[in-house]
């Protein structure tokens, strides 16, 4: 009898100790989450991100556990992410992070909605922060670099993109010709053709011969560019800017011929372009043919709206400069 | 070979069918184009073939570590300035910049701003003989700190002219720097009125420029700029009253500085206003963000500013 009431006693010492849910019908609530999270797992793995939603949404409704709250908001975040909803992944994995502030994976995941959805300078805050609770974070030093070329930032993206190939980050194609990019726009020409180079050996691609052809003009190396810039138009993904570049730099040097058979070509299908009047402009300018070049500028000055192409026409001519002289109001 | 009018039909779509898939450039990117052409021919220029530039830095307190950023970003543009002039916290920064001081010192600096680099008098003692005794503090040991940054280097011998502005306490007028030892020059523009006692020099009784020129963009004109940017470090009171001597004195001083720049705005080619706020110099965290702030500020309006600058040099540009 002694003995029983021992027992009896150390089993209620015992069960103060024990969770809740141990003793809710025998710990058929914890079977049922579990489920219930399967089911929603489940429905995520076939695509059915909605049912996904609506499963996990409901489970928050009822759960009173936070032992598969994490994962019930993440599984909703990335479903309604996977469905292009990025103010309700926001709103979502907004409300995760006020839960589970310091989980890295969750404000990784917030972060990069931020990104998506162009809030460049939110997105830069919570990777800063997954890189102050985990320094060595290089999914989050990579996301910070490419946010920082995003805004523009680019001696930073440098920096992050270094950062993140000393630590030992995948690089492929694509992440040289950004790394590329970045110590391009930092001055940085010596670093920005390596980088570029990388990147065209793993994947040759117009954009990249481009840059290269880029980087040899800024350097002065006038020959290398001319050279670059008509092998990049001749890539097959070559696109208008290369075509357009390269009669820009040939109007303004030397050959003002091609230019304007290039840009002739070029207004054939598009008669209305800025650019390439503009570049009939340089070209006859340049061998001399002044009065007939200013004739190209009138339609580019007479259309509405500003921006520098059509400002430098009314400059040009005479019809009305309008340049920003403030971001401020004076 | 004659073609059927259905085979026909095909073969003009199949020649329109390039143009349906073209995709030409929106305004926006041949502007990108241009700018970036037109910029890089600009910048490689001797500068005797182009405008010659000139950069202004306007006075500010704390709020002038906002020049770092500024000139950060302007530097890895390309854009070199041929004349720069500033008053008390851009004197500072001009002088740091054109000295060669790297970006990570002058960071550095703003990081961890120590008080006892404008004085040596800044200590329990020396506020107290200030408080009650009138005795103003001496600036001494910041030209001696400036002249230890800069190598003390003489305004003549420097790459680009400075130009920085003082005032003289006893004539009201404007004395301006742009020979002799920089280090002088730079105390006398930073040197704050009723806290510090004034630099004598020649005769001069000389205190912050900011009384007089808080934004010295006749000075870089007088020297033979052509076009000019200027950097305002703007303050922003809307969320605090001062609650210190120190305070009310350098939130007089800014809002005079603000009424006297309304005509030096006007003399600019392009203004850049850097809106910084109210800055609690004991936080390195809020210096450093006012850095930040200019990075922010000027990578946002750099387009606007190689544009003004390349309709400015139209005529230079295809030559």
């Amino acid at each position: 009898m002694r003995l029983n009431k021992i027992i009896l006693s150390i089993l209620l010492l015992a069960g103060a100790f024990a969770p809740a849910e141990a003793f809710l019908w025998f710990g058929g609530e914890a079977r049922r989450s579990a489920a219930v999270i399967e089911a929603a797992r489940a429905a995520y793995a076939r695509a059915d991100y909605a049912d996904a939603v609506d499963i996990m949404e409901e489970f928050l409704l009822k759960n009173t556990s936070k032992k598969y709250l994490r994962e019930a908001y993440d599984i909703i975040g990335r479903s309604h992410k996977m469905q292009g909803a990025y103010d309700k992944a926001l709103l979502k994995y907004g409300e995760a992070v006020e839960f589970f502030p310091k989980d890295i994976q969750l404000n990784l995941a917030l972060a990069d909605i931020y990104y998506l959805g162009g809030l460049n300078g939110k997105a830069v805050q919570l990777y800063d922060k997954v890189l102050k609770l985990d320094s060595g974070n290089l999914p989050a030093r990579l996301a910070l670099a490419r946010a920082h070329l995003a805004e523009g930032y680019y001696t930073k993206a440098a920096r992050y993109f270094g950062e993140y190939l000393d630590a030992g980050g995948e690089a492929d194609a694509g992440f040289y010709y950004d790394y590329a990019v970045s110590l391009f726009m930092s001055g940085d020409y010596g670093g920005a053709l390596s980088m570029a180079q990388k990147s065209a050996v793993l994947k040759p691609h117009a954009r990249t011969t481009f840059l290269i052809a880029k980087i040899y003009k800024a350097v002065g190396d006038e020959a290398k560019a001319f050279e670059l810039i008509a092998a990049a138009g001749a890539q097959e993904d070559a696109g208008d800017e290369i075509l357009l570049t390269r009669a820009l730099w040939l109007a303004a040097d030397g050959g003002q011929k091609e230019a304007l058979a290039m840009a002739d070509n070029y207004l054939k299908n598009n008669p209305q372009d800025d650019l390439a009047l503009f570049i009939k402009y340089i070209a006859l300018t340049r061998a001399g043919r002044v009065k007939e070049g200013l004739k190209y500028l009138e339609p580019v000055a007479a259309r509405e709206g500003g921006g520098l192409i059509r400002n430098l026409a009314r400059k040009i001519l005479n019809t009305g400069p309008v340049a920003k002289t403030s971001n401020l109001k004076i | 070979m004659i073609l059927n009018p259905r085979a026909r039909a095909l073969f003009f779509i199949f020649l329109l069918l390039p143009a349906c898939f073209a995709n030409p450039l929106t305004p926006a990117q041949e502007d990108a184009v241009m700018r970036g052409f037109l910029w890089q021919r600009l910048m490689n220029m001797p500068k005797e073939q182009r405008p010659k530039i000139g950069i202004t830095l306007s006075a500010g307190g704390v709020r002038g570590f906002s020049h770092i950023g500024v000139l950060e970003v302007l530097k890895e543009s390309g854009l070199r300035a041929d004349y720069m002039s500033g008053t008390s916290m851009g004197c500072i920064v001009s002088a740091l910049y054109i000295s060669g001081v790297p970006f990570s010192r002058m960071r550095a600096l703003a990081y961890n701003p120590d008080l006892t680099y404008l004085s040596s008098d800044l200590s329990i003692t020396g506020v107290f003989k200030y408080l009650l005794f009138n005795k103003l503090f001496s600036s001494a040991s910041f030209q001696d700190f400036i002249s230890e940054e800069v190598g003390g280097v003489y305004y003549e011998n420097l790459p680009v002219p400075l130009a920085c502005a003082s005032a003289d306490i006893k004539t009201g007028e404007k004395v301006v720097f742009d020979s002799g030892p920089l280090a002088l020059g730079v105390r006398a523009s930073m040197n704050l009125p009723g806290i510090f006692a004034p630099v004598e020099y020649r005769q001069r009784y000389l205190v912050d420029g900011g009384v007089v020129d808080y934004m010295p963009v006749d000075l870089v004109r007088d020297m033979g700029a052509q076009w000019v940017l200027s950097v305002f470090a703007l303050p922003d009171y809307s969320r605090t009253v001062p609650s210190t001597i120190l305070g009310y004195i350098l939130r007089t001083a800014d809002i005079r500085g603000a009424l006297i720049t309304e005509n030096s705005e006007k003399n600019a080619d392009f203004l850049l206003g850097v809106r910084v706020g109210d800055l609690d110099m004991s936080k390195p965290a809020q210096t450093i963000e006012a850095v930040e702030i200019g990075v922010r500020t000027t990578y946002g309006q750099l387009d606007a500013i190689k544009d003004n600058f390349i309709l400015f040099s139209s005529d230079y540009a295809f030559k």
